[in-house]
């Protein structure tokens, strides 16, 4: 459950991360040109402002001034008109601020509108400096005019008789203070009136007159027109105010930062929740770590824990003794424990164990180094420093002892056991002590022993793997081979052979299979033996009619499925063979494993082959039971033939024997007859056949006849 | 000494900075390979529909590039309704015409070329004339760097050529930068000019040309056509100019926008009683014809 709503909270983070790392790139992207742009707008705003009020500037300046460069306000205009059109074609304000554009296309045409009223004060402006101009040569000329005698003269009486002069100062002086004052009340009152209904006779005043009359005129018709021109130019519009715009804008900037202040909250966000998760991951993981942890114990410890008894396994042995300085091991093993499981059940035999290995501890309690173990189902393993145990022998007899003097009580049953303790100091330990604990075994009196170089059997084991090779070898590359012993009657004639395994050696020796028995038996290949006798004994038998051969069979060889198909095969299938074969089979292996022991004996005499009981007379010597195996041949045992001229109890057996078979029909054969002595006797007794070095020795092949 | 060093230098400049009148700035840097294209094409009739005129028919170089005649004859004989102004200096006009229609050189090239009385050309003609004109041509894409002939390099060629027309270095330009003195008659010229009040509209570099204003301001003047009304239509633009330049005014008879005054001193005259509201005396009128002529400049 936990492990899915990680990967979910995971995938999630994962995606949103993502989509975080895109939004912020496009986020820089934006703030970037938001700033940038912005920044070119602020510029493009100051501009536009300055250069209006630069014109506003100049104009004021125009209007004040008498003498003017008229090329700076065309100039100025110019720039304002430009710096219009550079904003009017910024993009960004196109594709961001729509509404700023409407504004500035109205400015636009507002300048535009005002440029008009520039041009037109430009000439109103033109008109009355030159007038002012005009007005005050006028007035310079006057006393000079006035001493000529300009006298205002007129034909209407009704007009006052002011002295013309006067009246000339008069008017303009209130020209100058409306000029000056921008007051238009100065001029509402002008009498041109009296100037107009002046006539002069002289041409020079009437010239005098004229100009003056033009030039007022031109002054008041002018003058409201040249007030208000300038008063609109100079003014700020309320709606087409590029100020009020800007302001407007800076509103949507400050709106668009807050969408960036909400964006950037939310990265920031975005970065807290991820620390918290990952805090959370880390959390997560320490406890898992955590149960990790645990969990390796908890292993290990079962890893070198034997569970029945909780003393160490031999994981931690092995892991142990490579730590101990100078160690000394002891193996206890329980003398016949499997009897106890298999007569009181595993039940009873667990408990035993365990009481063991409390008893084990209490013995060896006092030192506080030693290392117990379980090596095996009845195995106990001790380990510590020789330091510590300096009489190791102490020791182990009294574990010896404690056993072979106290009962174990388990579920009301007392049960005495003995135990057997291999020691050894020498590497490798368990080995070694596996080694001495074997001597014990194989001992009947010993109960512990201290490994020491005179029980190894190293090269017992060597020499074992060696005889295996030497056999497997030969047995590949067909140096097994069958010798074949002749058997004699009475007279001394050939009547059958008996066939020997050999073996042939690399340098051409020949020896005897026997010494491989045992290891062949181990390793399987004893069939493999007997298997090339049966076949050998085959070719030997369809090649000559005339011979008849004795082979060898244990009960190994009557148990394999294969080698009795083999069998029947070749030696029993074919009625003309078959009744030339007779099977050995030795005594004391006919009696252990009677059933597969008749099966194999019914077949053989359906076929009518023979069977010869070995050794007899030396083990068990059952006589009902050879009644029963209706056997052909007895061979009596070689070590009583040898002995019937020296001892008179192995005669007597032997005549015994003799009457016996005689008397069940059965025939005899004497093995190891070594001389004409012991022939002599045998004949005298009535053996049948005879066998033995005193006739013929093994030979590689049946003597043609 | 570092000091007086100091004043000697800057006062001139600080003079100059207060004047009304300024002096031309020295010769700009143009592309010399464009310029000759446009003084080809300026002097080429193959610019006017019928083949039989060019720029410099009207823009006379003979005549300080004006006309001699009141109006002059465009396309097919047509005549012109206004007298023909001076190409030289007029790069630093204000706007172009009379009447100020035209914002700057390219506006006034392009309406010029259509102008039906004048040129009578449409660009799609134009172009095609010069695409098949093999010297035209090939001089243009070389100047250019370009393959193909479009209107557009013809009017820059043209422009180029009309920023060589400039007149800096005139008798009243060296007394203004104190490289020269002016005679007493000169001087008390450029006294009068000033005191009656021409410099109000006759200012800046060019001596007028930056502003608009209106003839007969003060006595009102007659036949006015051509003007500011003409494309406002407001009572106010009646014979409202352009003010055209000073500078070589000695050489660009007739004058005003019927050419109605054929002396300079009858323009004076004019200009006195119709703008200024004075009679200007015969002494004075010479005075004032002695310092415009201290107007007229070089031509490069």
């Amino acid at each position: 459950m936990k492990e899915k709503v990680t990967r979910v909270i995971f995938f999630i983070i994962f995606f949103i991360g993502l989509a975080m790392v895109f939004l912020i790139s496009e986020f820089n992207k934006y703030t970037q040109s938001y700033f940038y742009q912005n920044n070119i707008l602020e510029e493009q705003f100051i501009q536009i402002q300055g250069n209006e009020l630069r014109l506003k500037h100049e104009i004021l300046m125009s209007g004040l001034y008498l003498y003017a460069n008229n090329d700076i306000v065309a100039k100025d205009i110019k720039k304002l008109k430009e710096a219009i059109q550079t904003m009017l074609n910024n993009r960004y304000i196109k594709n961001q601020y729509p509404e700023v554009l409407d504004n500035l296309l109205g400015y636009s045409k507002y300048i535009d509108r005002k440029i008009k009223k520039i041009y037109e004060f430009q000439i109103v402006n033109s008109a009355i400096k030159n007038t002012t101009i005009n007005l005050s040569n006028l007035l310079n000329k006057l006393p000079k005019m006035n001493s000529e005698g300009i006298v205002g003269v007129s034909g209407d009486t009704k007009i006052k008789k002011y002295k013309y002069a006067n009246k000339v100062v008069s008017i303009i002086s209130s020209i100058f203070l409306s000029k000056n004052t921008f007051d238009m009340d100065f001029i509402q009152k002008l009498d041109i009136e009296y100037f107009n209904n002046i006539n002069f006779k002289q041409k020079k005043f009437k010239e005098f007159n004229f100009i003056l009359l033009v030039n007022l005129k031109t002054f008041k018709r002018l003058f409201p027109r040249y007030i208000k021109l300038l008063k609109d130019i100079i003014s700020r519009d309320k709606k087409w105010d590029i100020e009020g715009i800007k302001n407007s804008h800076t509103g949507n900037i400050v709106r668009n930062l807050k969408i960036i202040k909400k964006v950037s909250y939310a990265l920031i966000g975005f970065v807290i929740f991820t620390i918290l998760a990952t805090i959370f991951f880390i959390l997560l993981l320490r406890e898992d770590n955590k149960k990790l942890n645990s969990l390796a114990r908890e292993l290990y410890k079962r890893n070198v824990t034997d569970r029945l008894t909780g003393l160490y396994n031999m994981n931690k042995y092995d892991k142990d003794i490579g730590k101990v300085d100078d160690p000394i091991l002891f193996i206890v093993n329980i003398d016949k424990f499997k009897n106890i499981n298999s007569y009181f059940g595993t039940k009873i035999g667990d408990k035993l164990l365990v009481d063991v290995s409390k008893i084990l501890k209490k013995i060896v309690h006092n030192n506080k180094s030693a290392k117990f173990y379980r090596f095996g189902a009845d195995e106990f393993g001790i380990l510590y420093t020789r330091k510590e145990c300096a009489k190791p022998l102490e020791v182990a007899d009294k574990i010896a002892e404690y056993f072979d003097g106290n009962d174990i009580a388990i579920d009301g049953i007392d049960f005495r056991i003995s135990v057997s303790v291999g020691i050894s100091h020498i590497s490798p330990y368990f080995e070694k002590a596996g080694i001495a604990l074997k001597y014990v075994k194989d001992s009947n009196r010993l109960k512990y022993f201290v490994y020491d170089k005179s029980i190894d059997n190293e090269n017992i084991i060597k020499g074992n793997l060696q005889k295996t090779k030497i056999l497997y070898e030969a047995i590949n590359s067909h140096r097994v081979i069958a010798y074949f012993q002749p058997i004699v009657d009475k007279n001394g004639k050939i009547v059958k052979y008996e066939m020997l395994s050999r073996l042939k050696r690399d340098d051409g020796k020949i020896e005897s299979i026997y010494p491989y028995l045992g290891i062949a038996k181990e390793n399987k290949l004893y069939s493999k033996i007997t298997k090339i006798v049966v076949k050998e004994a085959y070719r030997v038998l369809s090649s000559d009619m005339s011979i008849y051969i004795n082979m060898n069979l244990s009960t190994e060889d009557m148990t394999d499925e294969r080698v009795v198909a083999l069998i029947e095969r070749f030696l029993l299938k074919d009625e003309k063979i078959a009744k030339r074969v007779t099977f050995e089979i030795l005594e004391s292996e006919a009696i252990d494993d009677y059933s597969s022991v008749e099966y194999f004996i019914g077949k053989v005499k359906e076929a009518n082959a023979k069977i010869a009981i070995d050794d007899f007379g030396s083990g068990y010597s059952n006589f009902s039971y050879l009644m029963k195996l209706n056997i052909d041949f007895v061979k009596i045992d070689g070590s009583i033939i040898k002995n019937i001229t020296k001892d008179n109890n192995a005669l007597k057996i032997v005549e015994l024997l003799q009457k016996f078979a005689q008397d069940s029909g059965i025939k005899t054969v004497a093995e190891f007859v070594e001389n004409e002595e012991i022939y002599m006797k045998l004949k005298d007794i009535g053996i049948d056949l005879y066998q033995g070095y005193y006739f013929y020795e093994p030979l590689p092949r049946p003597i043609k006849i | 000494m570092v000091y007086k060093i100091f004043f000697l230098i800057c006062i001139p400049y600080f003079l100059l900075a207060l004047s009304p009148v300024s002096p031309l700035d020295k010769y700009e840097d143009i592309n010399k390979e464009k310029a000759k294209i446009g003084k080809m094409l300026f002097n080429d009739t193959i610019l006017s529909k019928d083949k039989k005129i060019s720029c410099s028919s009207c823009h006379k170089p003979t005549h300080y590039y004006s006309d001699d005649k009141k109006f002059s004859i465009g396309v097919y004989g047509k005549k012109d309704t206004v007298n023909t102004p001076t190409v030289l200096n007029a790069i630093y006009n204000f706007r172009q015409f009379w009447n100020g229609r035209a914002k700057d050189i390219d506006t006034q090239l392009t309406m010029t070329f259509h102008n039906k009385i004048e040129m009578d050309m449409d660009d799609m003609t134009l172009k095609n004339r010069i695409s098949k004109n093999e010297f035209y041509s090939k001089l243009i894409k070389k100047a250019y760097k370009v393959d193909k002939i479009d209107v557009k390099y013809i009017k820059d060629a043209i422009k180029t050529y009309i920023k060589t027309l400039v007149t800096p270095d005139s008798k009243f330009d060296r007394f203004l930068t104190g490289k020269e003195k002016l005679d007493s008659d000169e001087k008390r010229g450029y006294y009068l000019f000033k005191k009656f009040g021409c410099i109000v509209c006759h200012n800046g570099k060019n001596i007028g040309g930056n502003s608009y204003q209106k003839m007969g301001i003060i006595i009102p003047v007659k036949n006015c056509y051509d003007d500011l009304y003409a494309i406002t239509h407001l009572k106010e633009d009646k014979c409202v100019y352009k003010v055209p330049t000073l500078r070589n005014i000695q050489k660009t008879a007739p004058y005003f926008h019927d050419g109605r005054a054929k002396t300079l001193k009858e323009a004076i005259k004019i200009m006195g009683y119709n703008n200024l509201g004075i009679f200007i005396d015969k002494k004075d009128i010479e005075s004032i014809e002695q310092f415009l002529k201290t107007l007229t400049g070089k031509i490069r």
